[in-house]
């Protein structure tokens, strides 16, 4: 609950809708350590300062942020505010520059690391413009957003060198497993329960229209009978797309500007973990055969309902994580 | 109709009026309701037009016997 110096002190921000005493408290609730300098740095700090969060700065030539708090209580999240090529963690603002032009990147702790690191790839150190001021007040702009809970998990603006403003699309992310309703997840175990004791294949795909499963045909004991030495395991042990619709499935997607979000096969063996051969047959020489598709196994247990396990290529290898599946009805 | 809370700004002026109105009502659960005595045609005409922008509902408005007016509001759903 604000103070009444406070409600005297923030009487016209309070009045700013999405703000009022809640908003407050959140900007109040945030310390920024700011790592900008310049007029940057400067415009940064007594736009938050003024805004009732907390400013401590790496530099001493923000002047502003060496004052002393002037009311409020004890900052708890910390908020980081770096110049390119140093990145915010866990949450925070990246400045850096990219011809004439500043690129401003925001990040919360919902966002995600590899997605800022490739998105800030290119970008230099700010450097010194005539656009200082105005970076400064974008950059409380930005942190003041996190602040409040408005943000995206990951928003950019840049300013051009003639001081024009645009907002900069966030990838999408293709670091994590792609949400996944339930209804779909649910279609997917019932289609690769029905290949029994076979493993089965689908792909999910995302687009326009929503996330849609595509069953696929498991053609691992087509192609065996055809050439049993490249292909030694039988449709127990191993899934390979039926090449046919595997070729009409991309070129539809192609057509209709949808998207491959995963591949899933499943263990009729009730192995939990990808197998050396998903690892193998999804990255064959270290680097993944379909850059920014996920990989999903259903392993079936006896028994005992089946689990879902993501694999997403990050930092060079698959990082595995558990997929809730929803309860067979 | 009992209110759940009660403010008086009858000694305030602009902007401090809707301030005072917009944290009493974000200080209430989600249909408590408040009443507000105001006093002077400044606040009458914009604590109520202010509260219906913020997405609150306005019960009702009466002039009391000493020339201030008691306005009765519901707070909604919303952030703030």
């Amino acid at each position: 609950m604000l103070s009444e110096p406070q409600i005297q002190r923030y009487a016209r921000q309070l009045l700013l809708r999405d703000l009022g005493e809640r908003g407050q408290e959140a900007l109040g609730a945030v310390r920024v350590l700011l790592g900008l300098d310049g007029e940057a740095a400067g415009a940064a700090a007594a736009y938050l300062r003024a805004g009732g969060t907390e400013v401590s700065a790496s530099s001493d030539t923000a002047a502003w942020a060496s004052m002393p708090p002037l009311l409020g209580t004890a900052p708890l999240r910390p908020l980081t505010v770096t110049a390119s090529p140093e990145l915010p963690e866990p949450e925070g603002v990246v400045v850096g520059g990219r011809g004439g032009a500043r690129v401003l990147w925001s990040v919360g702790a919902d966002g995600c690391a590899d997605c800022l690191r490739h998105a800030t790839r290119h970008l230099g150190p700010p450097g010194h413009g005539s656009s200082g001021i105005q970076v400064g007040t974008l950059v409380a702009l930005l942190v003041q957003r996190r602040a409040l809970g408005v943000a995206a998990p990951m928003e950019g603006v840049e300013v051009s060198a003639a001081g024009t403003l645009s907002t900069l699309v966030a990838p999408a992310c293709v670091h994590r497993p792609p949400a996944i309703p339930d209804d779909v997840l649910a279609e997917l175990v019932h289609h690769l329960s029905a290949a029994l004791p076979d493993e089965g294949c689908a792909v999910l795909v995302g687009g326009g229209d929503g996330v849609r499963l595509v069953p696929m045909a498991n053609a691992q004991d087509a192609h065996r009978a055809r050439d049993p030495e490249a292909f030694p395991r039988t449709a127990r042990t191993a899934f390979t797309f039926e090449p046919r619709a595997w070729l009409a499935l991309l070129r539809t997607l192609e057509a209709s500007g949808g998207r491959i979000l995963a591949i899933a096969h499943s263990h009729p063996d009730g192995g939990e973990h990808f197998s050396a051969e998903d690892r193998r047959s999804a990255a064959p020489d270290g680097q993944p055969l379909y850059p920014g598709v996920a990989h999903l196994l259903v392993a079936f247990r006896p028994g005992r309902p089946p689990v879902g396990r993501w694999g997403v290529w990050t930092d060079g290898d698959f990082a595995e994580s558990a997929c809730p599946l929803p309860e067979q009805s | 109709m009992t209110p759940d809370a009660r403010i008086d700004i009858t000694g305030e002026v602009c902007p401090m009026t809707f301030v005072r109105t917009k944290i009493a009502l974000e200080r209430l659960p989600v249909g408590g309701v408040l009443e507000v005595r105001l006093r002077g045609d400044e606040p009458l005409r914009n604590v109520p037009e202010s509260a219906r922008d913020a997405g609150h509902t306005v019960l009702g408005l009466e002039k009391l016997e000493d020339g201030t007016w008691r306005l009765l509001l519901r707070r909604e759903a919303g952030r703030c």
